[in-house]
């Protein structure tokens, strides 16, 4: 994309007014979207990304800068820019790269690319026909088909030049019910790092069918109840619970400058002996996954929770630095434009003993919140929200009525402890997780687990 | 490649491809950023950037592409991406590429003199809002997000119509999160100040206002569970505000996505609720002369006492109602297709102060901060379920602050239960093209979820 003699430049030109590190960040997206509303297709976009992100350290200082401009003089000047944020021009530094091919572990059958339009299309079309034949109340239907294709370039001043290439695909669709008084929706959102051989693993049909299913029973669903009780959240996207909760506040971000509830708690218990918790983003074509990470470390299994005893946080290099520990892999950024720091990739509860029935069963009255949506957190207080989609109240032992959507609320730190249960069967789902280095794509995951007490934000 | 150049360029190439009508969004600007942790720089950046968007009438279908690079291959791209897109449109409401004889407003949203401070000027408004900030207290753990953010950009419309409109702004911003500790619990708040004039960032009162409030939470605990009298603090009734304008849009309400579907005319709301979208506001953080479409901007009600006046328009919803457009074209981003979105929208003041809103509750709950609206408020059902913090008012005065509650209800039915609005008509950080805005409001009643 860009000569690397430029790039040797550019690493040496940053160091001018000396900074100890710097790094050049390149990349060239090939996005493309399709949107169809009412059964027709409505929006078709595509088009490219380009720009490169300069990086520059002096102890625990952070210079950024980026641009859009390629041309040597518009890389040397926005370096020099950047530089003088450290002090006064001397001369460059001397810089050798040494490149590094990663292993891949997604490798992808169909480039996005390579797929005509109208097999993109058919897709949506199978999707929508039977959501909205699904029910005379789902009033509107709503999909879309996205795919990304992500070629970087990272080279830094310790001799890293190397690179990746990132595609996903990710397919969407909403249902809503109405009755022209009250509208509720549904919706499922699959993504892949993979090409279009998505949809070989992916029913696009379930999807619509599951979507239309969840906006029809919430249009008849009572109110949710409000206040502490005992709640069971099933797998899948369950797993924001654990992202929002703790997920966040064992990002370098929050723990360097010891603004997380869980700073300088190595080796302490932090969650019920229940719990054991991975970051991993080395899951072959999960939507969370890297080969490599935007700093060119090389992606990894990271415990963060053993058995309830807190036992790692995923760190970026500069606030490794501030913590005196080494990068996990963890440093992203959304694009160019976003330094990079230190996030999530396919976070989750692993797998415990118990059996869902039992789980079900062991609660007088609860609710079971089948199906969440996202949430945020405060990592400072631990403060974390996050949604309930669809969700079931639990009396005596059994699923009873279907109850609308509801917030739940509570503080990391003491919500972890209460996790009393956790099932034996992990699944995965994908989002979009934003933070201050822009929204990546992360998944969340874990078995079914029960808290025994969490606030419920219902209306009833 | 300079931009008339492409312009001149992509145009000849979209002629001789078929193309009926074409016109091209282009976005450039600058911004510059700087953290300061513990009295020196943490992090700090400077960045350009630009964007091109390029859309065009192939048949009667618009097919949309764009590029970050100005050069014979992005053009080649841009042409051939935009050629496909269209062929796989199935819309038949037609978009159009607007002529633009209109008579545009003056919007003054550029200060020359913001592009005369320097860097270093901005690390010392920084430094000093850390500092002072520190200075307030001994309970403060840490300041955290200590930021000062500067920006220019512009907007240049160009069609094969002969529109050809630019619109340049800038824009400086300041903001501080206090962290406060007593006995082992932590509590946060932030204050922000965002303007073109920098001598309108006061540090003191910034610094004053994040730790006053996040020393008022200290010692809050959650509240029974029950149905509340609920004041909403402007700040926090503007980010509500700006979670649920999507049920104005014509878009949502043509599609079935808003239930304002033949409500034009009707009360939807408290008859005290006046909803103005403005984008002449003086001062105003969302302020054009003109929409993403090239369409001249205008003042108008939305709701007028209660009732609803118009939907928010682009040129394809509007020649489906067949109505004009009201000048609300918009993208999400300069590669976005044509959508739709409000600009300076915001409830009208009433004549209260706040602690006569108080006085007039006597007893319920003041609610100062919530989280989670991205994903516990649905536009499409109203319904939202927020965690939130705040104080108990007890005989129309402050008894003690809460947090660990949620507050949940449906934002149609809010509209109708609001009995009276604040003085303090408050704007949020704009984002996007909009900026929304709104006065404390006084609620007869929400549910509150907590012990």
């Amino acid at each position: 994309m860009i000569d690397k003699n430029i790039i040797i430049d550019v690493l040496g030109k940053a160091l001018s007014t000396g900074g100890d590190f710097s790094e050049v960040f390149i990349e060239d997206t090939q996005r493309s979207s399709l949107g169809l509303v009412d059964g027709k297709i409505e929006t078709a976009v595509s088009g490219r990304d380009f720009g490169i992100g300069i990086r520059i350290f002096k102890d625990f200082r952070s210079i950024y800068a980026y641009t859009n401009d390629f041309s040597k003089e518009g890389l040397m000047k926005t370096a020099e820019e950047a530089a003088l944020a450290l002090g006064n021009l001397k001369e460059s530094a001397s810089i050798n790269l040494f490149e590094r091919v990663n292993k891949n572990s997604h490798p992808i059958l169909f480039v996005p690319k390579a797929i005509n339009t109208d097999k993109k299309v058919a897709k949506l079309k199978e999707a929508y026909k039977v959501a909205k034949e699904y029910s005379s109340e789902i009033i509107q239907v709503v999909s879309s088909y996205s795919d990304v294709d992500q070629n970087i370039i990272i080279a830094n001043s310790e001799g890293l030049f190397t690179g990746d290439r990132r595609i996903r695909t990710r397919f969407m669709i909403q249902a809503i019910a109405g009755d022209g008084k009250e509208n509720q929706i549904g919706y499922e959102a699959p993504g892949r790092s993979k090409g279009f051989e998505i949809f070989d693993e992916i029913d696009v049909i379930e999807c619509g069918k599951a979507a239309s299913a969840v906006a029809v029973k919430m249009l008849h669903a009572p109110l949710c109840p409000s206040g502490e009780m005992p709640v069971v959240i099933d797998n899948g996207f369950g797993g924001v619970i654990f992202h929002e909760a703790c997920g966040h506040s064992l990002e370098a971000t929050a723990v360097a400058k010891g603004n997380s509830e869980f700073a300088d708690k190595l080796g302490e218990r932090i969650a019920s002996e229940k719990v054991t918790a991975i970051d991993d983003g080395t899951i072959s074509n999960a939507w969370g996954s890297i080969n490599i990470d935007d700093e060119g470390t090389p992606s990894n299994k990271n415990i963060l929770i053993e058995k309830g005893i807190l036992k790692g946080y995923m760190i970026d290099k500069l606030n490794g630095r501030r913590m005196k520990m080494n990068p996990t892999g963890n440093s992203r950024r959304q694009s160019y434009k976003y330094a990079p720091t230190s996030r999530m990739t396919n976070t989750y509860i692993a797998s415990g003993n118990d059996e869902n029935d039992h789980i079900i069963s062991s609660m007088d009255y609860g609710l079971y919140a089948k199906k969440m949506g996202g949430g945020s957190v405060n990592p400072v207080t631990g403060e974390f929200n996050f949604a309930v989609l669809e969700g079931y109240l639990v009396k005596n032992g059994k699923v009873d009525t279907p109850v609308r959507g509801a917030t739940l609320i509570g503080k990391g730190s003491d919500i972890l402890l209460k996790i009393d249960m956790v099932g034996k069967h992990l699944d995965f789902a994908a989002g979009m997780c934003g933070s201050i280095s822009g929204a990546v794509p992360t998944n969340v995951g874990q078995p079914m687990i029960r808290v025994s007490q969490i606030t419920v934000g219902g209306r009833e | 490649m300079d931009i008339k150049d492409f312009r001149d360029k992509l145009f000849e190439r979209a002629k001789k491809e078929g193309f009926l009508d074409y016109e091209i969004y282009y976005v450039n600007g600058n911004s510059f950023r700087v953290t300061v942790y513990e009295g020196e720089i943490d992090q700090y950046s400077v960045n350009t950037d630009r964007g091109l968007s390029f859309r065009g009438l192939y048949g009667d279908k618009m097919g949309y592409s764009y590029t970050e690079i100005l050069d014979d291959e992005a053009l080649e791209m841009l042409i051939k991406n935009a050629k496909e897109n269209a062929m796989a449109i199935e819309d038949e409401d037609i978009e159009i590429i607007y002529e633009g004889k209109d008579i545009y407003p003056n919007v003054n949203s550029y200060n020359e003199e913001l592009e005369k401070v320097d860097a270093s000027e901005k690390i010392n408004l920084a430094l000093r809002l850390e500092k002072e900030t520190k200075a307030k207290s001994k309970k403060i753990k840490t300041v955290d997000d200590c930021i000062v953010a500067s920006g220019r950009g512009e907007r240049y419309i160009s069609n094969s119509k002969g529109l050809d409109l630019r619109h340049v702004s800038n824009i400086i911003y300041a903001m501080v999160s206090a962290v406060v500790e007593e006995k082992e619990k932590v509590n946060t708040a932030y204050s922000f100040k965002v303007t073109n004039d920098i001598e309108e960032i006061d540090t003191e009162k910034l610094a004053e206002k994040a730790v006053t409030e996040a020393l008022s939470y200290l010692g809050a605990k959650s509240l029974s569970s029950g149905k509340y009298k609920v004041i909403i603090r402007n700040d926090v009734m503007a980010d509500i505000l700006g979670t649920f304008w999507g049920i104005f849009s014509a878009y949502n309400v043509q599609k079935g996505m808003s239930l304002l579907k033949d409500k034009s005319g009707e009360n939807i709301a408290s008859d005290v609720i006046t909803l103005i979208d403005d984008p002449l506001l003086e001062k105003g953080l969302a302020s054009v002369p003109f929409d993403d479409e090239g369409v001249a901007a205008y003042t108008k009600d939305v709701i007028k006492n209660g009732v609803l006046m118009t939907y928010l328009y682009n040129l394809k919803t509007a020649k489906k109602d067949g109505v004009k457009s009201t000048g609300n074209a918009a993208k999400a981003s300069y590669a976005s297709s044509m959508g739709t979105s409000p600009s300076n929208f915001y409830i009208k003041p009433g004549n209260n102060d706040l602690q006569g809103l108080f006085k007039n509750m006597g007893e319920g709950v003041f609610i100062t901060e919530v989280q989670g609206l991205h994903s516990g408020a649905n536009a499409v059902s109203g319904d939202f379920s927020l965690g939130a913090k705040g104080f108990l008012i007890k005989n129309g005065a402050v008894e003690r602050p809460i947090e660990q509650i949620t507050i949940a209800g449906n934002f149609y039915t809010l509209l109708h239960d609001v009995v009276e609005l604040g003085s303090d008509l408050e704007f949020g950080i704009p984002s996007g093209n909009s900026c929304f805005g709104s006065p404390a409001v006084l609620i007869k009643e929400l549910s509150i979820a907590g012990k």
